[in-house]
């Protein structure tokens, strides 16, 4: 696929400690790049919502900021096109994260850890954009599909819809013993970190489900545990070679699935009892996406339809059980998604 | 024992995929480690000065092997890093 950006600004990231351009920049990070990653969210969105065509031979995309007042930029417009004579297709999108957020993130601690910044002192971030000068070429990002199985979804196993809903353009089923065993091992491990490796698979279906607005339904099936990734508080560390034996076994199950994503927890303690309603419990909340979880995904899991599913404590949310929060790439981050459970 | 001509790599999750002639950029004189950096460059994704393994039908190859030390049926991989998941907010 011939992929074509079109852009005429230059993006920087910068922090400071007033919001005004007129101090000096702490750091500043040249992100244009990162940006036009973007390229690649837009259209894994489309071909998951089931706009976009697959097998295309061109794609043009078109990056716009959108100014809060210039050069302070709000947002990012992608706008993406496929092929021309007619059956041109549009897909646009608006970000207002990417990988340069992650980058500020990252910058904030180094700052704070070398000194520059007070503990407890905050940064202004500013994402800026410059007309640019002349001709700057941008690496497209390597455009294409995901591995979609046309089919049912009894072919993988299921039976009936349990609790949950969908997003309309993104709809997640996950195996009802499968969210369970992720919720128990969580319980177990309490404070310890643990997971699994995800098997899974994107599924046509013929019709939309009830509720929904593409045809392709994301399938989380079954989670395998391995000795060979181990665990601690605040981290989990992943075993190249259990990743790569998951994949064996998904082959050997024959059904078409593969390694979907891994499932790790945040932990759950069983000192202060009341994880879900204690809002000074030092555990992260399954709802947060951490620096580590991010790098994750974006080197063992590169394509943006992958999820995320972490289980630990949500402040709020009924009970003394851990919940599994499921995060999917929207607008240029992961963000918990609603999903719904199955029987097989 | 069939020398491979070209290669394959993707990530686990079969996202990203891509194929190379060992005549282009990789010759059968580069390591299974280049060709692994190669793949990360042109997928855009970040090597982040992690570990990187290739592995074949569950088997890790050894970085510092030369591509023709690779037969025929060794030439599709998978493109796994080292990393950890987890709530530490720190990269170190
Ligand atoms: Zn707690
Ligand atoms: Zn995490």
């Amino acid at each position: 696929m011939q992929v074509v950006i079109e852009n005429s600004h230059r993006f920087s990231s910068e922090l400071r400690r007033k919001a005004d351009l007129d101090d000096v920049p702490l750091s500043t990070d040249d992100v244009t790049q990162s940006v036009a990653d973007l390229v690649d969210d837009t259209y894994i969105d489309g071909v998951l919502s089931d706009v976009l065509p697959i097998g295309s031979a061109e794609i043009t995309a078109t990056i716009e900021p959108v100014f809060k007042t210039p050069p302070l930029v709000d947002e990012i417009d992608v706008r993406l096109r496929t092929g021309g004579n007619g059956s041109a297709v549009e897909h646009h999108k608006r970000f207002k994260s990417g990988r340069w957020s992650r980058t500020r993130q990252q910058r904030l601690l180094q700052l704070r850890q070398e000194g520059t910044l007070a503990e407890g002192e905050t940064a202004f971030h500013m994402l800026i954009g410059l007309p640019a000068a002349g001709d700057h070429p941008l690496q497209p990002p390597a455009l294409q599909p995901p591995p979609i199985i046309d089919g049912t979804l009894e072919q993988f196993g299921f039976r009936e819809f349990g609790e949950g809903g969908f997003v309309p353009d993104r709809p997640v089923l996950v195996n009802n013993r499968m969210a369970e065993d992720a919720v128990n091992a969580c319980l177990a491990a309490g404070a310890r970190e643990t997971g699994g490796t995800a098997l899974g698979a994107l599924v046509r279906l013929k019709e939309p489900l009830a509720n929904t607005t593409t045809r392709i339904v994301t399938l989380l099936t079954t989670c395998l545990e391995d000795q060979r990734h181990s665990g601690k508080l605040n981290e989990w560390s992943i075993s190249p070679e259990a990743i790569a034996a998951g994949q064996e076994i998904a082959d050997m199950r024959g059904m078409g699935e593969s390694v979907m994503t891994i499932v790790h927890t945040h932990g759950f303690s069983t000192e202060c009892g009341n994880c879900n309603q204690n809002a000074s419990c030092p555990l992260a909340e399954c709802t947060h996406v951490s620096l580590l979880d991010y790098q994750v995904m974006e080197t063992l899991f590169p394509g943006k339809s992958t999820l995320m599913p972490i289980a630990g404590r949500k402040l709020g949310a009924p009970g003394k059980r851990p919940v599994l929060e499921i995060h999917a790439w929207r607008g240029g981050e992961m963000r918990p998604v609603r999903w719904k459970r199955y029987q097989d | 024992m069939v020398a491979a001509t070209k290669l394959k790599m993707t990530d686990i999750s079969r996202q990203k995929r891509f194929e190379t002639d060992l005549s282009d950029a990789l010759t059968p004189r580069h390591t299974v480690g280049q060709a692994v950096d190669l793949y990360l460059d042109r997928m855009r994704i970040p090597g982040d000065g992690l570990r990187w393994s290739a592995f074949n039908r569950g088997v890790k190859l050894d970085s510092k092997a030369t591509l023709d030390e690779l037969d025929e049926e060794q030439s599709e991989w998978t493109v796994i890093p080292e990393v950890s998941a987890g709530a530490k907010s720190a990269l170190h």
